[in-house]
């Protein structure tokens, strides 16, 4: 066997190993009849486990040392996402004029714009133009500053800025997605297209709902890629009310999530599960693809944001009932 | 030589109408460095602080200001009598506005020029396409934009303006970028404008977005921009002409600034009554008559001056306040003052080792860089720099005197550019008898260490510390400890053996070793949280510590004999060198240069290593077994007499 495809059997029998040891939704909600937030957080500790988004960080830390080449690079991709989360808090901080002392300890620490040099420049720059000329180029350094240079010197809306930072990231992850060479193609489409849908629908909903942003702009700062939803969808979410979008999406998977999702929020946590569901589903046939990687990272993201979810709800006393509403987690291979 | 100049502290009581007229004279003399009085243990309470923010904060921030104008450019220093601080408040007030004022016009200009620029660029870029700017800007049932887009981003575009009426023209292309004329219905013009700023759409500058009026519209735009570019010029020239006529003033109205600033802090500490002003400070001995007659013209003989010894206050005696030290040395040894004052200076009572520490440092150097020539270069270079670079007096003078040591060793070994064949050794040559130049570098040591050793006794004598001169990690009972030693080490390496039976030799050596131990026992026991095993520990390490210093500080000075093998082996190497380049075609230009970059190099970097090796050995073996560099530098309040030049305290 060569060596780079045994690393990668290698890497994928040891992700499914790991894989096994993610917390179902059974244990989460044994963990939610515990009598308090202290209990459930000595009972995580003890296992090892917890709601700090670090833990996602070193699983994709882990994962990305494991592969080489092009599904290496997805993953550094799909990571990105958390530097566009810390550019969006840094925009935020400066619009409050927030010290690096306050900042520092809110960033998350991802290679692409962690804690450093680079983030406390962007922060404490005078001007936005030099705080945005600090970022690399790649993956929404030069997106921001081309909106820049576009405003010729009017004010620019730090929700575009924000909504082009996320744009950017998720259109170059797709495009490492489409790169990809058959099976991992297939694997990737299923899981991080499932993703992309699930955010385009989500910001959509936020744009209309909460900020009542135009038609273009929803359009214009839509997500080119996913899974389920293409040019049309788009104009769909663009163009109709979001109480026609179950009818207007019924040939989607998420036809029904959306008719009962009655808030963006909720709309959110609808679409969780689907998320989960296609990373069991490349999880099963052939073992050797991205999705195995892509699925185990899924769900170790999903069962962080389950136990803080878990803890929340034990902090402000819901009954265990609405606690496992509000969870994501599947209940394990099946 | 050795003791600091002897210090006096004195209190002077005058009126409070007086304390202005009093703080100029002792600023004018400059001998008086002034103490916290309100801050005093003895006169807490007893006196008041003058409250005097608005005036410091009003003096900084005219500061501050100054600074502001003086970025505009770096004056050159002030000369001529200090403007009165009115004058410099006016003064700074009209160059402000007027400074201000010009630049505001600078970036005006700059925005308009480059805003016409921009222009010129845009109509450039339509040019080749056929769009007329002028119809683009008379549309009134349309709307258009013309501008720079990414290629990738156009199906973007496009999707995003689907349901409104548009059309986008694809104009020029360069690399990924395209120009694009997209047209709207003037209706939809603020959709058409969401969705381009989407898509970093960048768009051109054209005649009809700029607020031209009409008689300028009637010039050519390339006149136009001659025209802002010529007025910006004009602009910068006034403004290099002003920051010359200001640079004078302006480094002048700092000064008395700053003289004013420091004139407030040093009123901050003098403490006051409901009438009377209470300075306090400590002068030099031979300066309290002076300073007698400047409060005397001061005051006009309203005050009274009352002069103590350090040794006759208590405060000083139980190390509570500290005297402040003053070197008193002769001008040759300037820069060994500097290199004992970076260590830190002599506590009050102290010996000052300046002079020790330049005939170390001398003797060091020379065993390390014996060459006749070197030492020349050095000294020559050192001359040079005296007569030439008089702000760099300490180091062309070190260089003088470490120059001629190394010419004196350079004669004792017989070394002259690195030939050791031109003339002959006086003492011995180094890489002949290498073993020679260990036992001599070693017995520096043990010399110098043993001073050390004598210096702390009697530092700690001085200051009256008996039980550390006696007990002391670097006391008497120590010394005698490290001289046994090094007694029985010294006979051992002449003659291979101590020359005592093994229990006479544990006798000798174990018996002040014995008595150390137990006196620093006892002193650990004495320790209130200490128990007995710890204190038996801490007792015992004491000791070996003592014995493994003593022995790693003497090793530590065979360096000196090392760097004397090195410079003769890189000299030696230099001259195979030559020799072998010389043996080539025209080999013997290429040898003399050798022998020159050689000679060169050696002087520039080994000169620098045996530095840093001798100040090594002075300050981290020598000065750590006697001296501690804890005292307080002196720094009398100086004020230059108004009309003069301001100097710093």
């Amino acid at each position: 066997m060569a060596s780079p495809l045994r690393r990668y059997a290698y890497a994928q029998a040891r992700l499914r190993a790991r894989i096994a040891h993610v917390l179902t939704r059974r244990e989460l909600e044994l963990l939610a009849s515990h009598p308090d937030e202290a209990s459930v957080r000595a009972e995580l500790a003890a296992a090892g486990r917890g709601a700090d988004p670090a833990i996602v960080l070193r699983a994709y830390e882990g994962v990305i040392a494991m592969l080489d080449g092009l599904p290496a690079e997805v993953l550094r991709r799909d990571r990105a996402r958390y530097a566009a989360e810390n550019v969006k808090l840094l925009l935020r901080a400066r619009e409050r004029g927030l010290g690096w002392a306050e900042v520092e300890p809110l960033l998350l620490p991802v290679p692409e714009l962690g804690p450093g040099r680079v983030a406390r420049d962007v922060l404490e720059a005078p001007q936005l133009a030099d705080a945005l000329a600090q970022l690399p180029p790649a993956p929404f350094g030069d997106p921001l500053r081309a909106h820049l240079r576009g405003a010729g010197g009017r004010a620019v809306e730090r929700i575009h800025l924000e909504l082009l930072a996320e744009r950017a990231v998720y259109e170059r992850l797709w495009d490492a997605v489409l790169a990809l060479p058959e099976p991992d193609r297939r694997a990737a489409v299923r899981v991080v297209g499932t993703r992309l849908d699930a955010v385009q629908l989500v910001r959509a909903a936020r744009l209309r709902v909460y900020q009542g942003r135009s038609a273009e702009e929803i359009l214009v700062y839509a997500i080119r890629g996913g899974r389920a939803l293409g040019s049309a969808e788009r104009a769909v979410l663009a163009h109709e009310p979001p109480e026609r979008w179950a009818a207007a999406l019924a040939r989607t998977p998420y036809a029904r999530a959306l008719a009962e999702a009655a808030s963006p929020a909720r709309l959110e946590r609808a679409l969780a599960p689907f998320l989960v569901r296609e990373a069991r589903a490349v999880l099963r046939g052939s073992p050797f693809h991205i999705g195995v990687p892509l699925a185990y990272l899924v769900l170790v993201e999903t069962e962080c944001a389950d136990v803080r979810a878990l803890c929340a709800g034990k902090r402000f006393g819901w009954p265990e009932a609405r606690i496992a509403e509000a969870l994501a987690s599947d209940a394990g291979p099946r | 030589m050795m003791r600091p100049v002897p210090m006096q502290r004195v209190l002077l009581l005058a009126p409070r109408t007086d304390l202005a007229a009093l703080i100029d004279a002792v600023g004018s003399l400059g001998a008086v460095h002034l103490l916290d009085l309100p801050d005093q243990e003895s006169w807490r309470g007893a006196v008041a602080r003058p409250e005097a923010p608005d005036a410091r904060r009003a003096l900084l921030d005219r500061l501050r200001r100054i600074d502001a104008l003086l970025r505009f450019h770096a004056p050159p220093p002030p000369e001529g009598p200090l403007p009165a601080l009115p004058d410099v408040d006016r003064a700074v007030d009209e160059w402000s506005a007027e400074v201000d004022a010009l630049r505001e016009r600078r970036v005006q200009l700059r925005e308009r020029a480059e805003r016409l620029e921009r222009v010129q660029r845009g109509l450039a870029s339509l040019a080749p396409s056929g769009v007329d700017p002028a119809r683009l800007g008379a549309l009134r049932f349309l709307h258009a934009a013309c501008g720079w887009i990414d290629e990738r981003e156009l199906p973007r575009l496009e999707e995003s303006l689907a349901r409104i009426v548009h059309g986008v023209t694809r104009l020029e292309r360069r690399g990924a970028r395209r120009l694009v004329l997209v047209v709207s219905l003037a209706r939809d013009r603020e959709a058409l404008q969401r969705a381009l700023r989407g898509v970093g759409f960048e768009r051109l500058a054209l005649p009809s977005d700029g607020d031209v009026s009409p008689e300028e519209a009637e010039v050519p735009l390339a006149e136009r921009v001659d025209t802002a570019r010529e007025q910006l010029a004009g602009l910068e020239a006034q403004l290099a002409a002003r920051r010359d006529e200001l640079a004078a003033p302006l480094a002048a109205a700092r000064a008395a600034s700053e003289r004013e600033l420091l004139r407030v802090e040093a009123a901050a500490l003098v403490g006051s009554s409901a009438c009377v002003a209470f300075l306090s400070g400590w002068v030099p001995r031979a300066r309290v008559a002076a300073l007698r007659s400047a409060a005397d013209r001061a005051t006009a003989g309203r005050f009274h001056l009352r002069v103590e010894d350090p040794r006759s206050i208590d405060a000083v005696r139980r190390g509570a306040e500290e005297v402040p030290i003053l070197f008193r040395n002769p001008a040759f040894l300037r820069p060994f003052e500097a290199l004992v004052a970076a260590f830190g200076r002599p506590r009050w009572g102290e010996l000052d080792p300046t002079a020790l520490v330049a005939v170390s440092f001398w003797t060091m150097f020379g065993l390390m860089f014996g060459d006749v020539g070197h030492g020349a270069v050095l000294a020559a270079l050192g001359g040079w720099m005296l007569r030439r670079m008089p702000a760099r007096r300490d180091l062309a003078l070190a260089l003088v005197q470490c120059g001629i040591s190394s010419a004196l060793f350079g004669f004792a070994f017989g070394s002259v550019f690195g030939r050791e064949d031109w003339i002959p050794a006086l003492w011995f040559r180094p890489m002949e008898d290498v073993g020679r130049l260990l036992r001599i570098g070693a017995a520096f040591g043990l010399v110098l260490l043993s001073l050390g050793f004598a210096l702390g006794v009697v530092n700690a004598l001085l200051r009256r510390a008996w039980r550390e001169a006696v007990l002391g990690p670097h006391g008497a009972l120590a010394a005698a400890v490290y001289w046994t030693a090094a007694a029985l080490g010294l006979r051992w390496l002449a003659s291979g053996e101590a020359g005592l039976e093994a229990g006479r030799l544990a006798l000798v050596l174990g018996a002040p070793l014995a008595l150390f131990w137990a006196c620093s026992l006892a002193s650990e026991l004495r320790e209130p949280a200490a128990g007995r095993i710890e204190a038996l520990f801490q007792s015992a390490i004491h000791v070996i510590e003592l014995l493994v210093r003593s022995i790693a500080n003497t090793v530590s000075f065979v360096r000196l004999a090392a760097f004397a093998v090195s410079h003769a082996g890189l000299l030696v190497a230099v001259f195979s060198l030559a020799q072998t380049v010389s043996t080539t075609a025209g080999g013997s230009v290429l040898g003399v240069l050798v022998i020159v970059i050689g000679n060169v190099a050696v002087v520039a970097l080994e000169g620098l290593i045996v530095s840093i090796q001798a100040v090594r050995l002075v300050y981290y073996e020598f000065f750590s077994k006697f001296y501690e560099g804890l005292g307080l530098e002196y720094r009398p309040l100086r004020l230059a007499p108004l009309g003069a030049k301001e100097e710093a305290t």
